[in-house]
This record gives C-alpha cells, sequence and structure tokens, in this order.
C-alpha cells in the first residue's frame, strides 16, 4: 500500500514543509514540484506522459488546440523512433485490490476525468484565467493521484488559496490516515480473503456469503483509500470532496448513487446525464421525458462502467446500475400520490425495507464487477439456486 | 513552549508519541518471546498458512540464531511438504518430528515452491540448519524471493531474477528506531504464523468462540497412525548407489543435467551438513535410476537421493499425500541412513 511506505510519508513531510514554508503564490508550483516527485518515484515511465496531459490541458484552455495536435504527433513519433509501445498502459500488473482496476497507471482514469472536467467547464466559462502552475498543482496533487476522490478545479485552488498550517489540521488528518489503513488492513483485506472463496463457492449459502464479504470489502477498501487520501489533504490544510457517505444504508438506488464513490457519479451527472437529457429535450424525444431518462441513464452508467475498465463485465454492471435507476425512476414518477403519501410510504419499516432491497440489489451487481463474464453467469446462477 | 501545550491536538499528538515510545521498550522482549515459542518449542512448526508471509521473518531468525536449542532439521517443499489438505499433525515433517523428537523439525513446505526456491533459501540459512530433506520438483525460484531473503547477485543473475528494491527497504531501515514499526513483520509471523489478516480469516470461528466465551478446538500432537508398516511396504524404496564413481566426462554430464541439483549439493558440502534428496512418484521430474546410483556414489553420505514411488492409495490425489502415506514416508525418511542422527 503506497499510503504506508516510508518514501510516501517522506513525501508528504517534505511537500507539508514545503508548502507552508513558501510564499502563498509558489504553493501552487510546490504543489506541482512535490507531484511531479511522486510520479518520478512510482512510476518513472509516465511522468512525462503525465506532464503532456496537463500541459496539453492547459493549451487547449488557452485556445491552442492547434499545438496540442501537433505536440501528440510529436510524442507519438518519438515513442515510435523509441520503440516504445504508447499501449504500455495495458501491460501495467493488475492490482489485488478490488478499486485496482482504477488506479492503474497510478490513478490515470482520476486525472483523465478531472482534465476533462477542467476543459470543459473552462470552455463553458466556469473557470477564468488559468495560471499553468495552478493547473499542475490540480492535476499532480499527489494524495489524491492513487484513488481519488476526483477533485474540481475551482474548488481545489480556493482550498490550496486558504490552506493554513494548524496542529489541528495535522492532529485530524493523521487520525483520518489513521482510520484508512484500520479500515484497509483489519477489515478490508481480511474479508478479501473470504471474497476471494469465489473462485471454489459452489452453493447458494456460500456464493451469497462471499458476494457479502465483497459488498462490505469494495467499500471499505476504497473508502480506506480516500480516507487517507483526505486525510493526507487534511494534514496539509487542504480540503478535497468527501468520496462516501454511508452508501449501503441508502433507501433506494438513487440515494445510493448520491452517497456511493460521489465525486465520480458528480462528475457524471455534470458531464455526460445532464448534457444527454439536455440534448434530448431538443429532439422530438421531449415529449417521453421518461425515455430521455432512461437514455441518460444507460448512457452515464456505461461511461462509469467504462471508466472502471474497458470490459464487458464492467459495462455489463453499469448497464445493471442503468437498469436499476430506470425502474426506480418510473416507479417513482408513476406511483399515485395517494399512495405515495400513506404513512407506510414514510415509515421506519419501509425505510428498513429499501435499504434492505438497495443492498442487496447492490450486491447482486457486484458479481459482473468482481470477476469476467462466463464466471459471474456461474456465480449469479449458484446465487439463485442454480447449479 | 507554553502556548504549544495548551493547545489540546499537541497534547494528544504528544500522548500519543510517549504511549508509542512505552510501548515500543516492550517490543524487542515481547518479539524474543514469540519467537522463541514459535521456533525453539516443542509446538509444531509449519507457517500458518503456505504461502511467503513468514519466510522472511524465519530466515532473518535462522540468521541471527544460527545455533538453536537443538539439532535442526528443514523439510524443503511445496505443498506435499506444507501437507495440502492435512492437520499439521497428519504432515510428513510433523509425523517425522514425532519419531525424532530429539530435533526440531521445521517444515519449510510453501505451495508452488520449487528446489530453485529452496536451493536460494537454504543458501541463505543454511548454518543455522543441521539437516536437509528436500523433495526435489522443479529449478525455478519464486520470483518474488528477492524481496524476501537476501539473495547473491550471481543468483539473481543465474535464474534471472530482478533485484529487489533497495530504496524503500533501506528507508525503512532508518526508521529502525523505531521498533513496533521495524520489527512488525517479525512480531506478525512470531505471533501468527502468518500475517494478521490471513490469521484472523483462517481462526474466524475459534476467535469467535473465544469471545463467546466457549472452548477452541486445538491441534493435538502427532500420534501414531495405525497400518504404518503395512503402509510402507506398498512404498517403493530407491537408493541404489553405483560401485565406482563416474569417470570425469560423466561427471561433467551430470553436473549439466542437474546444475541446480549439483550447486545444491556442493553449497551442503561447503557447509558440512547433511541432505537427503527425496524423489517423490507424480511428484519430482522423473531422474533415471543410473543417474541416481552415479550421484549417490558421488555424494553419499553427505547427500543421499532417495526414489520413493508412492502408490496411489497413499495418496489424496495424484499429487498430495494422505495422512497414512505422510505418516509411512516420514517413517521410512527417520529409517534411512545416514539421517539426522549423524547430524548430531
Amino acid at each position: 500500500m503506497i499510503f504506508t511506505e516510508v518514501r510516501f510519508v517522506l513525501l508528504v513531510a517534505g511537500c507539508w514543509i514545503s508548502f507552508f514554508s513558501a510564499p502563498a503564490r509558489f504553493r501552487s508550483t510546490v504543489l506541482a514540484a512535490w507531484g511531479i516527485a511522486f510520479y518520478v518515484i512510482y512510476a518513472g515511465a509516465f511522468a512525462p506522459l503525465v506532464v503532456e496531459l496537463v500541459i496539453a490541458a492547459y493549451l487547449i484552455s488557452r485556445g491552442r488546440a492547434d499545438l496540442v495536435l501537433v505536440g501528440l504527433i510529436a510524442i507519438l513519433f518519438v515513442d515510435f523512433k523509441l520503440g516504445v509501445d504508447v499501449t504500455r498502459f495495458a501491460t501495467l500488473p493488475a492490482s489485488t485490490s478490488p478499486v485496482g482496476a482504477v488506479l492503474m497507471p497510478l490513478g490515470f482514469s482520476f486525472l483523465a476525468f478531472e482534465l476533462i472536467h477542467f476543459a470543459v467547464d473552462h470552455q463553458r466559462g466556469r473557470i477564468g484565467a488559468v495560471r499553468f502552475m495552478d493547473l499542475a498543482a490540480f492535476a499532480l496533487y499527489f494524495p489524491c493521484r492513487i484513488a481519488g476522490p476526483i477533485k474540481r478545479y475551482p474548488a481545489f485552488i480556493e482550498a490550496v488559496d486558504v490552506a493554513r498550517p494548524s496542529t489541528q489540521n495535522v492532529y485530524r488528518g493523521f487520525v483520518r490516515v489513521l482510520i484508512g489503513i484500520l479500515k484497509k488492513v483489519l477489515l478490508a483485506d481480511v474479508l478479501a480473503l473470504t471474497a476471494a472463496e469465489a473462485l471454489y463457492a459452489d452453493t447458494t449459502v456460500h456464493v451469497w456469503k462471499v458476494m457479502l464479504a465483497y459488498s462490505l470489502q469494495i467499500y471499505l477498501d476504497f473508502s480506506a483509500y480516500c480516507d487517507m487520501a483526505i486525510g493526507f489533504s487534511r494534514m496539509l490544510g487542504i480540503t478535497v470532496p468527501e468520496n462516501f457517505n454511508w452508501p449501503y444504508l441508502s433507501p433506494n438506488i438513487q440515494e445510493f448513487w448520491n452517497r456511493w464513490h460521489m465525486t465520480l457519479s458528480g462528475w457524471a451527472r455534470d458531464y455526460v446525464f445532464t448534457p444527454t437529457g439536455r440534448a434530448l429535450f431538443k429532439t422530438r424525444m421531449k415529449s417521453w421525458p421518461t425515455a430521455i431518462a432512461a437514455v441518460a441513464y444507460v448512457l452515464t452508467f456505461l461511461v462509469i462502467g467504462a471508466w472502471h475498465g474497458l470490459s464487458a463485465n464492467f459495462l455489463i454492471w453499469g448497464l445493471y446500475h442503468a437498469l436499476l435507476l430506470i425502474a426506480y425512476h418510473v416507479y417513482r414518477t408513476r406511483v399515485p400520490a395517494s399512495i405515495a403519501r400513506s404513512r407506510w410510504f414514510s415509515s421506519h419499516a419501509a425505510n428498513l425495507a429499501g435499504t434492505a432491497a438497495t443492498f442487496v440489489l447492490v450486491t447482486v451487481g457486484w458479481v459482473p464487477f468482481m470477476t469476467d463474464v462466463p464466471r459471474s453467469l456461474r456465480l449469479l446462477r449458484l446465487m439463485f439456486g442454480g447449479h | 513552549v507554553s502556548s504549544l501545550l495548551h493547545n489540546r491536538y499537541v497534547r494528544r499528538i504528544a500522548v500519543a508519541i510517549v504511549v508509542l515510545a512505552v510501548v515500543d521498550q516492550w517490543v524487542p522482549g515481547l518479539l524474543a518471546r514469540v519467537e522463541r515459542d514459535r521456533y525453539e518449542s516443542t509446538q509444531l512448526f509449519r507457517f500458518e498458512n503456505s504461502d511467503l508471509f513468514s519466510l522472511g521473518p524465519v530466515v532473518q531468525y535462522f540468521r541471527e540464531h544460527p545455533k538453536g536449542t537443538r539439532p535442526r532439521v528443514g523439510f524443503f517443499g511445496d505443498s506435499v511438504v506444507w501437507g495440502y489438505f492435512l492437520k499439521a499433525q497428519e504432515t510428513v515433517p510433523a509425523q517425522f518430528q514425532r519419531l525424532e523428537p530429539s530435533v526440531r523439525v521445521f517444515n519449510l513446505g510453501i505451495n508452488n515452491l520449487e528446489t530453485g526456491s529452496a536451493y536460494l533459501i537454504a543458501k541463505s540459512i543454511l548454518p543455522a540448519i543441521d539437516f536437509l530433506y528436500v523433495f526435489y520438483n522443479g529449478d525455478t525460484p519464486n520470483a518474488m524471493l528477492p524481496q524476501l531473503i537476501p539473495v547473491e547477485a550471481s543468483d539473481l543473475e543465474r535464474f534471472r531474477l530482478e533485484p529487489p528494491d533497495r530504496f524503500e527497504p533501506a528507508l525503512e531501515r532508518s526508521m529502525g528506531f523505531w521498533q513496533l514499526y521495524d520489527k512488525s513483520y517479525r512480531l506478525q509471523a512470531g505471533l501468527f504464523g502468518t500475517s494478521t489478516r490471513l490469521y484472523l480469516y483462517l481462526h474466524k470461528a475459534d476467535l469467535a468462540r473465544q469471545l463467546l466465551g466457549r472452548p477452541v478446538s486445538e491441534n493435538p500432537a502427532p500420534a501414531e497412525i495405525p497400518g504404518v508398516d503395512a503402509a510402507m511396504t506398498l512404498i517403493g524404496v530407491d537408493v541404489s548407489r553405483a560401485p565406482t564413481r563416474p569417470a570425469d566426462e560423466r561427471l561433467q554430464q551430470l553436473s549439466t543435467k542437474y546444475s541446480l541439483l549439483w550447486s545444491f549439493v556442493e553449497l551442503i558440502g561447503v557447509h558440512h551438513k547433511q541432505a537427503i534428496i527425496v524423489e517423490l512418484s507424480g511428484h519430482s521430474r522423473p531422474m533415471p535410476d543410473q543417474d541416481r546410483a552415479d550421484l549417490n556414489a558421488l555424494f553419499f553420505p553427505n547427500v543421499t537421493f532417495l526414489k520413493l514411488t508412492v502408490p496411489v492409495s497413499l495418496k489424496i490425489d495424484t499429487l498430495h499425500l494422505s495422512p497414512l502415506g505422510s505418516a509411512a514416508v516420514a517413517t521410512i525418511l527417520a529409517r534411512q541412513s545416514p539421517g539426522p542422527g549423524s547430524a548430531r
């Protein structure tokens, strides 16, 4: 685990000292420099590529897409001449962590979504003048490069500006990191061993036990990484967004997505779901809002699935959640007002039943997320009483 | 200083540091006790889980304690030696321990570990092991080994292994003043015989019973398994030795053909140790009888090449021995001469 390595801790310590020693106007430069150091230490081969991407995003924001194009061609040419495999991402070893698919190489998925957010919001005029070092600090900010959360540029730059050294921040940040480590080591990693029994589980009860373990593991594992990222940021006095809010206590699937990986679902809402909905409302589909919602959900969740990995199982997982959300949308809009106002609908029992049903549906959905399609089918058959 | 002391967060951090510093004082004593219990006591030794986690700590212990309270016998191999499907007391090393109580038997079997790994492990701990049983099964060492145990540069090159990361371990060594951090792997291996997480996983039922105040199942000491004498008659044993030492040309041929075993045998000779290299039917790469006879003519009595042909009736599957098969093999090994008694 990178977060518990001595070199990572030294990186944080060095960053902390230089961040608060440097004049305020150089803070972004300090963060960018430590971000590059992080990439050089942990993924030296990818450091130039990451810097190139940041430069490309900056040039696009300055209206110099032509330079970006020339630059990309030059990079491809140099890579070709050097015999470097430009598709080398695929050759990186897979992580054993369930979030591993989105971490390699070192959070490239997170970086890509942050840069897309930057480019789109800049084009929409929501981000004003940009200093290159601010963008570099935002994109290379290393505590969030491993497993998110996915940051937003304006909030991050403001957080850097207002960051102040304080013992409270160091203490609370440290405690948050400690909580993350304990969550990962004592809970997620132990549950992972039960989840690994999926390979040979062959009874209905066993598969449900495995999936229950996996359901808890993936949450604890991912949220533990986020705890550590948020904790290290807190030490620096930088507030980064929360990513999880007790998602398994959600009474419905829509609420689940408001509480699970919140920065990803927020990103997908702003850059896929809402634009898709808006675009479809300008077409002949505007008379069928439910159909628009359905198309937007499917597209959004295919993007979310693909973000986790470009393979059939992740796309199926995305599609499954899209279908659940569409079903919930239909249920919510079609249920008669008289029923919706009934005492049962607002009772604790209904809430509890909704939470349990949501948890079970989400747990079933983790099956294709966990393994490839043939194995998923086998596990699903066993879960529902088949052989 | 006064304002800092009035800051409650500074006070909390200071208290945490003081607590850690106090706890740290107990770490060396605790480590010595748990390692003595695990490596020198009469309880059976095998890795709690058949993985590499505890290998590094065991190797470190042997390097720091080259002499044990009793002569040490090491069993090297894979899941056959570890005893897959078997309780700890049913394995070959455990049954051997029952037959040879005056020595300390270490079951160093780990899943999928080939003799190439056993060679590198033995090379790093040989002064601390008096007699070796090596279940021969292949020459390729595990690629993780250089990260876990000292491996010489020449061996890295020979086996085409990636050199270990030197940066992070050097940084970790610089944290040596913090014993709890520095010794955490050894403490886990000593306390649990594996990582904490695996221990929790493997013993969750027992831990739950303990929490509920119910009795916990314990592994009994290895007992004699009925029918061993009859089972032994079913096992073919071949320790044939050529009447004369092979010619130089033949030596050259054998050293090339069995280059790893050759190095292993030389290593054992350099350290004045003794070993039995065990070929198990269905497990080892078959060695022609003439080769075995010539090798025995060369290296006996320091090293004996022994072939055991075990029938399927004494196995759980095509590879792994049954409890009775293990007991029979252990008895054959214990009766083999020279045995650990000669090392004493």
